[in-house]
C-alpha cells in the first residue's frame, strides 16, 4: 500500500530537508521516490510540521523498579477515586497501556528504558511487551555485579570482560550497557554510605573509575553502537558537578554518554550552599566531542523517583513525599523508589533552572538529549511544556516569575536568549538519538527508513503543538489521529546482536552453580517467554 | 420546604456511587435534573431515577429511605446539612466530609468516616473494617470530626487517625488505633487484639481489657488525668454514652514503645 | 486429550467455553480468582476488563504483602543475594512450603560475600522448620505472644526501650546484630500480617542506622504474587482490581474476592489455578485447572495445563520461564477464547 502525507512542512535534519513537501510510505517504510504512482491513501498535511517519530533515549517505563513504584503508590493512580478523577500523577502514564498511548499521542515512536537489571531482564521484557504501539529498547546495568567486580579485581583479560558484557547484553536482550553509580551499590551492601569516582569497593579494591573505564572499553570494542551510558556517583549532592566533570575527563576521547546531567549541575555557593554549576559543565561538554548527555529536566509537581542507584535512594528516603519508599538490594544494583514533589522553592527552582541552562548552553543539539529522566525529574507527559520552554524565552521569563528569585540569581538562565528552532528540536529528538543508539532505520525520513512519522498542526504555542499530534504513523500504520489513539498495534523491543563466546557461558554456568546453587537458566530465558509473536527487533553492532 | 427523600426502589444489583447526592451538589437542582444524575460504581449506566423515587425539595436535609450495603460514597465531601439513611449503607460513608451530619440506622461497609475532617457521623449498627481509616496507599486516616458506631466496628478502627473522636460502643475487631498519629478512640465492649499497634500519639480508651495487649505498651499507673472526666462529660453531653463508661480506676499504658510512640492506652478493668 | 465438563457431564471444550461465556454475559458481578502464570494473568485481566469483573487472588498472604508495599514500602533483598551476603539471618513467623528449600540453603551454606564471616540463623515464632534449619537455628522465644507482638518486642528491645515482657534468647541475637555485616530478616505474608510486616520493616530501618540489613519477603503464594505483579503493570494496580465501574479500581476490602463470594455479591466465579474451591449457593463456578475430574458443584470445569509458561519464583525473586508440554489447553488460551466470544463493552483503558 502506498500512502502519501501531502504538503506538510517537512523537518528532517538527517537529509537536510526543511521545507514544504511530501512524504511517501510504502509497506511500512519511507519511499523517497514513488515515481509518478497514485497513492492508495492520502493525508493532507498542509499547515502541519512533518517529522520522523521521536525517540526517547532515557525514560523509566518498565521493569521491576517501575512496577514497584506503581505498587507503592496506588493512591496516585487516576482511578483511585472515581470523583474527582484527577490525582497528582493522573497523567503519569502509569500502566503499560497508558505509557504506549501517551507517548504515541505526542509523536514518540521509540522509547528506551535505561535501567534493566540483567537478573530481572525477563520481567522487564514482559512489561515492555505489554506497552502498545511504540518500539522499546533497554540498557542492561553492569558495574555493581560481583562477577564483573571479581573479574576486574583479578585482572581478567579484556577479552574475558568483553565476553561477559557480550553475554549479558545478548541474554538480557539489551540495546546497550549502562553503569549506575559504578561500585556504589556494591559498596552500599558493605555499609558504605557515600561513594565517589576514585573510591574503592571495599571487598574488591576496585574503584568506580576503573569499573567505568573497563566497561567503556568493552562496549567500544564490542561495537555496541550506544556508548557506555553513565549514571555518575553522587547524584543530587551539592558539589556533584565535580564528580560529573571528573567522569567526563575520564572519557579520554572514547565516546561516553552521561545520563541526566542536570542532577549533577550543583555547586556549593551561596547561603544555602546549593548553586548552579551548569555553565561549567556545559563548557566541558562543548569542549569534549566524545561526550553526549541527556538533561533530566525537573518540572514542578508530584512525581516518584525510580533509580537503581540504591545508595543514593537510601540517602533520599528522608525526603520522601508521601512518606514511604522502597529500597531493594538486588543482585548487582538493586534500586530505590522514593516519591517526591518538586516545589517552586529555592531547591526546586534551582534544579529547574540548571536543566534549562544545560539545554541552552550546550551548543551542539546532536550531543544534548531531551529527557526528564521520566519520572525522576518529571513525568514524560511534561514534555510538551518543556518544548515550549526551550523554544520560547518569553515562556521561560513567564515561568521564572513564579519561581524563587534567590535561586535564579545563582544561575545564568536569566541571561540566556537562545530559542530552539524546529530543526534543532528534530535533531535532539530524532536524528541524534538515531545516531547515538545505532538505530539507522529510524529518526529520519530517508528512503527505506521505518515509516515512523509524526505530523503536528503548526501552532505558535509549542506546548499545544507537541502535546497532541495531528497524525502519527508507526511502521506506516496510522496510530494517532487528531491526538487520539486509533490503533493499538504491538511494537517490538530492539536489541543489539552481540555474539557471546561459548567459554564465558561455561564459566558463568560454573559460577551460578557454585554461588547460588542454581542453573544459569534461571538468569536467561527463551524468546517465547515474553509471550508475544516476534517480540524483538535486531540492531547490528558496528563493524 | 420538605427534605429531599430518595426511596430505594429495589435492592441494587450493582454497587452504586452516591457521591453526587450531597446537599451542596444538589443545591439548586430540580427533581427532574436530580433524577437524571448518573451514578457510577457498577457496570451499567444507572441514573438516580432508575434506582430511587425522588421526593421533596430541600437538599439541606437528605433522606435515603431503605438502604443497602451497595450504596457507596454516601456523603463524600459533604460540607453542611444532613443525610439520614434508614437502612444499611456501603463503603466509604462520609469520606472526606468537612461538615454536617450523617446518621445511618443500619450497618455500613468499610472505611466509614475515611479521612473525614469535621462534622458528625453516627452509625447505629455495625461498621466494617478501617472505620476512620485511610484507603489503600493513603497515609492519613480521619483528620477531625466525630464518628460514632453504636454497634461493633471491624478491624483497624481509626487506622492512621490524625485528629477527632471515634467511639465504637459495641466493641471492635483487631488492631484498633493501629498506626494512630493523634486523636481519641473510645471502645466500649469487646476489643480485639493489639490496640494501638505502631501508634505514635493519641488516646485509646477501652472499658475492658482487649484480647491481647502488645508487650510494647508499658503500664504507667492509674489514670487520673483531668482529661478523663472532661472526656466522659463530653461523651455524655454529646449523647454518645449515657454513663461514665470507664468506671473507676482505669489503668494507663504508654506506647507503642516499638515505634517509639507516646500514645496512651487507657484500660478499665471493670466490666460493664 | 482435552477434557471439560458442564456440571458433572463430559463436554467438548468449545461447548464448555460457550457455556462459560454465556454465564459471564448474563452475570451482574463476575469475579475472577487467580493463582497462575503470566500469560493466563494477562488473559484474565483482559477478560475482566471486557466482562466488568473483579480480579483477585485467594491468597490472604499475598494480600498482606501487597498491603505492606502500598502502605509503607520498606527495604528488601533478593533471596539469592541474601544467600551470598547475610551473616545474620532471622526467620520471623511461619513461611510457606515453597520457602523451605531456601531456608535449607541458608542453613547449610556460608555466605561468600560476607568478608569471611560465617552465618548464624535465628528464628522467632517460625513454627516447624525443616530439620536442617531447626538443627542450627537459635530459637528466640516470645512465649505466648503472637507474631505481631513478637515483632514489636524485637524492635523495642533492639532499641533498648522498655517492654512488658522479654524475648528469650535475645542477648545472643542482639550481640550478633551489633557485629553483623548484613542482616536478613526472612518472613512472609503467610505468617505475618501487614502490620507485623510493617513492624519488621521498622526494625530493618532501625538496624540500617548502624549496619546493613534488609528483608527477604517470601511470597505466600508464588503464582499469586506473580499475578499481582502482572496486574500492577497492566491495570496500574495490584490485586484485587475491579473493572466493574468501567475504570480499574483497587480496594482490598470492597473487591476482596472471598468477601464478594461469601456475601453473595458475586454471581459468577471464574477460578484459574490449583487451590481447591467450592462455591456457596447461588454462585455459578467456572474452574480452569489441572484436574482429572469435574470440580464438585462447578457449573463448568475445563482441564487446563501449564505449557511453556512464565511464573514468579520466590528463589529468583523474579519471573522465570518454565518449559513444559501438555495436551490440555493452557488457561491463557481458554481465557482468550472466552474473551473473543464476549460482546464488546465500553471500558476506559487503564
Amino acid at each position: 500500500m502506498l500512502t502519501l502525507i501531502k504538503g506538510g512542512h517537512v523537518v528532517d535534519p538527517a537529509s537536510g530537508r526543511n521545507g514544504v513537501g511530501d512524504v511517501w510510505i510504502e509497506d511500512g517504510r519511507i519511499n523517497a521516490a514513488p515515481e509518478s504512482r497514485e497513492p492508495d491513501e492520502s493525508f493532507d498535511a498542509s499547515g502541519c510540521i512533518v517529522m520522523a517519530g521521536a525517540i526517547d533515549i532515557h525514560s523509566h517505563i518498565g521493569g521491576g523498579n517501575v512496577n514497584t513504584a506503581r505498587l507503592l503508590l496506588p493512591e496516585y493512580h487516576k482511578a483511585h477515586l472515581l470523583r474527582p478523577n484527577a490525582t497528582p500523577l493522573s497523567n503519569l502514564g502509569w500502566s503499560t497501556h497508558q505509557t504506549g498511548c501517551l507517548y504515541a499521542q505526542m509523536g514518540f515512536t521509540t522509547v528506551v528504558e535505561p535501567a534493566m537489571s540483567p537478573a530481572n531482564a525477563l520481567h522487564t521484557h514482559l512489561e515492555l511487551a505489554d506497552i502498545p504501539i511504540i518500539d522499546r529498547g533497554t540498557l542492561a546495568i553492569l558495574g555493581n555485579d560481583d562477577f564483573l567486580l571479581s573479574l576486574i579485581r583479578d585482572n581478567a583479560s579484556p577479552d574475558m570482560i568483553e565476553d561477559y558484557v557480550a553475554w549479558t547484553v545478548a541474554s538480557a536482550r539489551a540495546l546497550g550497557v549502562k553503569t549506575i553509580n559504578a561500585g556504589g551499590s556494591a559498596a552500599f551492601k558493605e555499609n558504605v554510605r557515600t561513594f565517589s569516582f576514585d573510591d574503592e569497593v571495599p571487598s574488591y579494591g576496585v574503584s568506580s573509575r576503573r569499573i567505568v573505564k573497563t566497561l567503556q572499553t568493552a562496549v567500544a570494542s564490542l561495537g555496541i553502537p550506544h556508548p557506555l551510558h553513565v549514571h555518575c556517583n553522587n547524584l543530587g549532592v551539592p558539589g556533584s558537578f565535580e564528580t560529573a566533570a571528573t567522569t567526563m575527563g575520564a572519557a579520554e576521547g572514547v565516546p561516553m554518554h552521561l545520563a541526566h546531567l542536570q542532577f549533577y549541575g550543583y555547586g556549593t555557593e551561596g547561603k544555602r550552599r546549593f548553586s548552579s554549576a551548569a555553565a561549567q559543565l556545559a563548557e566541558i561538554v562543548n569542549a569534549s566531542p566524545e561526550i553526549t548527555i541527556d538533561v533530566g529536566q525537573v518540572m514542578f509537581g508530584q512525581t516518584v523517583t525510580i533509580s537503581s542507584d540504591a545508595l543514593r535512594q537510601f540517602a533520599a528516603r528522608g525526603s520522601a513525599r508521601p512518606k514511604k519508599s522502597v529500597i531493594y538490594d538486588g543482585e548487582g544494583n538493586g534500586g530505590g523508589i522514593v516519591p517526591f514533589a518538586y516545589k517552586n522553592d529555592y531547591y526546586g527552582s534551582l534544579q529547574w533552572a540548571v536543566g534549562l541552562e544545560l539545554f541552552l548552553l550546550i551548543n551542539d543539539p546532536w550531543r544534548v538529549f531531551f529527557t526528564t529522566d521520566h519520572p525522576n525529574g518529571a513525568p514524560f507527559t511534561a514534555y510538551p511544556a518543556l518544548f515550549k520552554l526551550l523554544m520560547s524565552r518569553e515562556a521561560r521569563r513567564e515561568a521564572m516569575e513564579n519561581l524563587n528569585p534567590q535561586a535564579l540569581k545563582h544561575t545564568t538562565l536569566g541571561s540566556l536568549d537562545r530559542e530552539y528552532s524546529l530543526e534543532e528540536v528534530a535533531i535532539m529528538t530524532r536524528a541524534a538519538p538515531s545516531k547515538l543508539l545505532g538505530l539507522a532505520d529510524r529518526g529520519h525520513l530517508g528512503d527505506g527508513a521505518v515509516a515512523d512519522v509524526a505530523v503536528y498542526r503548526r501552532d505558535e504555542d509549542a506546548e499545544r503543538m507537541f502535546g497532541a499530534a495531528e497524525l502519527v504513523f508507526k511502521n506506516g500504520e496510522l496510530v494517532v489521529r487528531q491526538g487520539e489513539v486509533v490503533s493499538l498495534r504491538p511494537g517490538k523491543t530492539l536489541r543489539v546482536a552481540t555474539q557471546p563466546d561459548k567459554a564465558i557461558v561455561k564459566k558463568l554456568e560454573g559460577y551460578h552453580q557454585q554461588r547460588y546453587g542454581l542453573s544459569l537458566d534461571w538468569f536467561d530465558f527463551p524468546d517465547w517467554a515474553v509471550g508475544r509473536d516476534e517480540p524483538f527487533g535486531e540492531v547490528p553492532c558496528r563493524t | 420546604m420538605s427534605g429531599l427523600t430518595f426511596t430505594l426502589l429495589a435492592e441494587p444489583t450493582q454497587r452504586l456511587d452516591l457521591s453526587p447526592l450531597t446537599p451542596q451538589k444538589l443545591a439548586g437542582l430540580s427533581a427532574g435534573e436530580i433524577e437524571k444524575i448518573e451514578l457510577g460504581g457498577g457496570g451499567d449506566q444507572v441514573k438516580v431515577g432508575d434506582c430511587f423515587k425522588v421526593e421533596g425539595s430541600d437538599p439541606e436535609t437528605i433522606v435515603f429511605e431503605g438502604g443497602s450495603k451497595r450504596l457507596d460514597w454516601i456523603g463524600t465531601d459533604m460540607e453542611a446539612g444532613s443525610i439520614r439513611v434508614t437502612g444499611d449503607a456501603g463503603a466509604l460513608l462520609g469520606r472526606r466530609m468537612t461538615g454536617g451530619s450523617i446518621v445511618v440506622k443500619g450497618s455500613v461497609g468499610p472505611y466509614a468516616g475515611s479521612q473525614m475532617q469535621d462534622g458528625r457521623v453516627e452509625i447505629q449498627g455495625d461498621a466494617g473494617d478501617l472505620a476512620a481509616g485511610p484507603m489503600a496507599g493513603e497515609l492519613r486516616g480521619m483528620c477531625g470530626g466525630t464518628l460514632i458506631i453504636r454497634g461493633r466496628a471491624g478491624e483497624r478502627l481509626g487506622d492512621r487517625m490524625r485528629r477527632g473522636l471515634v467511639a465504637a460502643l459495641g466493641g471492635c475487631g483487631d488492631y484498633p488505633g493501629s498506626r494512630m498519629i493523634a486523636g481519641t478512640i473510645v471502645v466500649a465492649g469487646e476489643a480485639g487484639r493489639m490496640p494501638g499497634y505502631l501508634m505514635r500519639r493519641g488516646s485509646i480508651l477501652l472499658d475492658r481489657p482487649p484480647q491481647e495487649l502488645s508487650p510494647t505498651f508499658i503500664e504507667s499507673g492509674p489514670w487520673f488525668s483531668a482529661f478523663a472526666s472532661l472526656l466522659e462529660r463530653h461523651l455524655m453531653q454529646e449523647g454518645i454514652v449515657d454513663y461514665p463508661f470507664l468506671g473507676e480506676g482505669p489503668m494507663r499504658y504508654v506506647g507503642d514503645n516499638a515505634v517509639p510512640g507516646k500514645g496512651e492506652l487507657v484500660i478499665s478493668s471493670l466490666k460493664v | 486429550m482435552t477434557v471439560a465438563w458442564i456440571g458433572n457431564r463430559d463436554a467438548q471444550v468449545p461447548l464448555a467455553i460457550e457455556h462459560a461465556t454465556a454465564l459471564l454475559v448474563k452475570s451482574r458481578c463476575p469475579v475472577i480468582t487467580l493463582d497462575t502464570d503470566v500469560d493466563a494473568t494477562r488473559a484474565a485481566l483482559a477478560l475482566a476488563r471486557r466482562a466488568g469483573a473483579v480480579c483477585d487472588t485467594l491468597s490472604d498472604g499475598v494480600r498482606q504483602e501487597t498491603a505492606l508495599f502500598t502502605s509503607s514500602g520498606g527495604m528488601f533483598i533478593a533471596p539469592t543475594e541474601a544467600i551470598r551476603r547475610a551473616d545474620v539471618v532471622l526467620i520471623v513467623g511461619t513461611l510457606p512450603p515453597s520457602a523451605m528449600e531456601f531456608l535449607q540453603k541458608l542453613a547449610q551454606t556460608e555466605p561468600d560475600l560476607a568478608g569471611g564471616k560465617s552465618r548464624t540463623v535465628f528464628s522467632l515464632a517460625s513454627g516447624d522448620l525443616p530439620d536442617e534449619v531447626a538443627k542450627v537455628a537459635r530459637v528466640i522465644s516470645a512465649r505466648d505472644t503472637s507474631v505481631s507482638g513478637a515483632a514489636a518486642l524485637l524492635r523495642s528491645m533492639h532499641a533498648v526501650r522498655r517492654t512488658a515482657v522479654s524475648l528469650e534468647g535475645f542477648e545472643e541475637l542482639g550481640a550478633a546484630l551489633a557485629e553483623a555485616r548484613f542482616v536478613a530478616i526472612v518472613c512472609s505474608g503467610h505468617g505475618c500480617d501487614a502490620l507485623a510486616l510493617e513492624m519488621l520493616q521498622g526494625f530493618v530501618s532501625d538496624l540500617n542506622t548502624s549496619v546493613r540489613a534488609s528483608m527477604v519477603l517470601w511470597p505466600a503464594s508464588e503464582r499469586g504474587w506473580g499475578s499481582a505483579l502482572v496486574s500492577t503493570w497492566n491495570a496500574g494496580f495490584p490485586l484485587p482490581v475491579s473493572f466493574q465501574s468501567g475504570v480499574a479500581e483497587h480496594d482490598p476490602r470492597r473487591f476482596r474476592a472471598s468477601r464478594l463470594i461469601e456475601e453473595g455479591e458475586a454471581d459468577v466465579w471464574l477460578h484459574v489455578g490449583s487451590e481447591p474451591v467450592s462455591p456457596p449457593d447461588g454462585i455459578e463456578l467456572i474452574v480452569l485447572a489441572d484436574v482429572a475430574n469435574p470440580i464438585d458443584r462447578a457449573a463448568v470445569t475445563i482441564a487446563t495445563a501449564e505449557h511453556d509458561s512464565v511464573v514468579f519464583s520466590g528463589m529468583a525473586g523474579t519471573f522465570v520461564a518454565k518449559a513444559a508440554e501438555a495436551s490440555a489447553p493452557s488457561a491463557a488460551s481458554v481465557l482468550s477464547q472466552i474473551l473473543e466470544q464476549l460482546p464488546e463493552r465500553e471500558v476506559a483503558p487503564c
